[in-house]
């Protein structure tokens, strides 16, 4: 559709109005800010267009504090997490998972169940080609915040260990952990659903 | 053929995340790779994970809706109007009003 591209194509709000590198560096990262406010809600489309809005209102007002050259994209997601934050702390959101829980050690040799459970039951090894992306998206929103978040950026927004720190406010290796765990939960979710879903067999019958 | 030792399996499987991610120094990349590339334990677990990673990859596709992007632009031009008013009351309108006339013509296509 003609409107929706031009839209799509002029990021940039029209000239002389706005803050300097505002509409270069910030507005084109709406789409990422947009995925990972939906994410952070479950879904909830409205609340997501309320928590994106708020972030850009936000991330306008505090452009002098950004620093330029460093990672803009980051820099909203923690303004996007904080708003989400204070809006969830209101409807009593889940208590920090102690870190003795969640050893990125530990974690890492972690059995993979479903890796094991999955060569029995799809000897084709395509496991993972059979979900669709709302399919996906559903069972991430079901992770526990903790770990969704983390999951969310690293593989949905592909950002690595530090950066994910960056938005967390929590070490890198406490990231891993979440990482790993998170993609463990979700990985038997799919494969709980997809057991379901007949996708694949019990274990055992192909 | 280089036989130098490999380190173990579960050597392999505790940095496997690390591996896929991109995330370990060039030696241990190297040495995980070199165990993958003899292990027929470790190689189809590598490749499940990166099944997963790949999915994970196709699915984070989705795009704000015209009308978000619409409201986005929409509330950056407000406050900078609140801004320009209360700094300098007369001369910041000419600006804004071409802004906004811009703004229209994209979203109308016109």
């Amino acid at each position: 559709m003609r409107i929706l591209e031009r839209v799509r194509e002029q990021t940039a709000p029209p000239e002389g109005g706005v803050k300097p590198g505002f509409s270069d560096e910030a507005l084109p990262h709406m789409d990422a800010v947009y995925r990972f406010a939906l994410r952070l809600g479950q879904g909830r489309e409205s609340d997501a267009h309320d928590l994106v809005q708020e972030t850009f209102l936000r991330a306008y007002r505090s452009w002098d504090t950004y620093k330029r050259g460093t990672e803009c994209r980051s820099w909203l997601f923690t303004i996007c997490r904080n708003q989400f934050l204070k809006s969830a702390s209101r409807l009593s959101r889940t208590q920090e998972i102690p870190t003795s829980q969640i050893d990125a050690d530990v974690e890492s040799l972690a059995a993979s169940a479903v890796f094991s459970a999955v060569q029995h039951a799809d000897p084709e090894k395509e496991f993972f080609d059979s979900f669709v992306d709302e399919e996906v998206m559903a069972a991430i929103d079901r992770l526990p915040d903790t770990f969704r978040e983390a999951v969310v950026l690293s593989d949905l927004e592909g950002m690595g260990y530090p950066q994910v720190s960056e938005v967390l406010g929590v070490p890198v290796g406490t990231v891993k952990s979440r990482i790993f765990r998170g993609r463990r939960i979700l990985q038997e979710a799919l494969y709980e659903y997809a057991l379901e879903m007949g996708y694949v067999g019990p274990r055992g019958q192909a | 053929m280089n036989e130098q030792k490999m380190i173990p399996c579960d050597h392999v499987i505790a940095q496997l995340w690390e591996y896929l991610d991109g995330e370990l120094d060039e030696l241990r990349s190297q040495e995980v790779r070199q165990h993958l590339e003899r292990c027929a334990r470790c190689f189809p677990e590598h490749d499940f994970r990166g099944a997963y990673l790949k999915l994970m990859r196709r699915c984070s596709t989705q795009q704000v809706p015209v009308e978000l992007r619409r409201r986005i632009f929409e509330t950056v031009l407000e406050e900078e109007h609140e801004a320009a008013t209360a700094a300098r009351p007369a001369s910041g309108t000419g600006i804004l009003e071409r802004a906004r006339f811009t703004l229209r013509r994209l979203l109308c296509g016109d």
